[in-house]
């Protein structure tokens, strides 16, 4: 049933409540990417807008950082391996696909990069990386399931409240 | 209808002619940035913090069976704030409160009738910012 509000406090109401619930998201997802300073700087609370009667928000992760090299790392790539997972590990197909992903160099003929493993503290120098990914480790969609209930309590109280006013306001006037 | 531009540029030069919203606008260094009044999606990249950013919504026709020229519409004021508490933030959207609550204003040929401020405690944007809001309804006409 479609709701008539003309004087648009239900919208201000839902607005404010989805304000109160994007923090509540950024605040779980800030804490569950505590083991990256660069993700979890970047997570941002975006400005919720209202368009065709329907009130929404999002939450941003994305931005540009610097790693201990001085080089720019796009967050938002960083942000969407960590959630998804990448490579061979990638719950969802990325821009590469699913399965191992190449890295080439682009400044220099060689990658040079500390080994891991079999070539643990040994610098390696190579002109292609056969990468297989990170493992996920997501915090935005668990941060939205943590706080499903509170954000669907919260809107409904709001409407709740809204559609009691409305009556009590339409009765009192029809008297 | 009024257009969207016409109505923000009423709303930010309206906040932009009340010096005691602009003497806020100072930064850590003490400099006076009384320009940092502007619309949300602004595209440039040399700003200062604190700053007020407006969010313009939808505008409806406030009273659809007539020919009355007169419009629904909701705008937020955002204030945005990187000292390490929340209170500058709310301070500032206190005092811009208490100038445009329940009050009807007339700026750039556009009359606002009673707005209607709905004030929201700062919370944190990302890191180092802080953001307070308060959205606006007013019906518009001019």
């Amino acid at each position: 049933m479609p709701i008539n509000d003309t004087t648009g406090e239900l919208n201000t109401g839902l607005h404010k409540r989805m304000i109160e619930a994007l923090n509540l998201v950024a605040r779980s997802a800030r804490v569950r990417a505590s083991w990256s300073k660069k993700i979890r700087g970047a997570i941002k609370v975006g400005e919720v807008k209202e368009q065709d009667g329907e009130v929404f928000g999002y939450i941003e992760v994305g931005g540009t950082a610097f790693n201990e090299h001085g080089q720019p790392v796009n967050i938002a790539k960083m942000a969407r391996a960590f959630e998804y997972g990448s490579g061979e590990r990638a719950r969802r197909k990325g821009p590469h696909g699913i399965g191992k992903y190449i890295i080439t160099p682009t400044n220099a003929p060689n990658l040079a990069f500390m080994g891991t493993n079999e070539s643990a503290g040994h610098l390696v120098k190579t002109p292609i990386v056969h990468h297989p990914g990170v493992a996920p480790h997501p915090f935005l969609a668990p941060a939205v399931q943590e706080n499903r209930a509170e954000i669907k309590q919260m809107m409904g109280e709001e409407f709740h409240q809204y559609v009691s006013k409305a009556i009590r306001v339409s009765w009192s006037g029809n008297r | 209808m009024i257009p969207n531009n016409t109505v923000q540029a009423a709303i930010i030069s309206f906040l932009k002619s009340k010096a005691t919203i602009t003497a806020l606008l100072v930064d850590n260094a003490g400099v006076a940035h009384p320009e940092e009044i502007r619309e949300v999606e602004w595209q440039g990249d040399t700003f200062s913090y604190p700053n007020i950013r407006i969010d313009l919504g939808t505008q409806t026709d406030a009273i659809a069976e007539n020919n009355c020229e007169v419009f629904n519409i909701g705008f937020s004021i955002l204030i945005f704030s990187e000292l390490y508490s929340s209170k500058e933030a709310n301070v500032m959207a206190g005092v811009i409160a208490n100038i445009i609550n329940k009050k009807s204003i007339t700026s750039g040929g556009v009359h606002f009738v009673r707005v209607i401020c709905t004030l929201v405690p700062a919370i944190r944007r990302d890191e180092r910012t802080w953001r307070s809001e308060l959205i606006c309804r007013s019906s518009i006409h001019i």
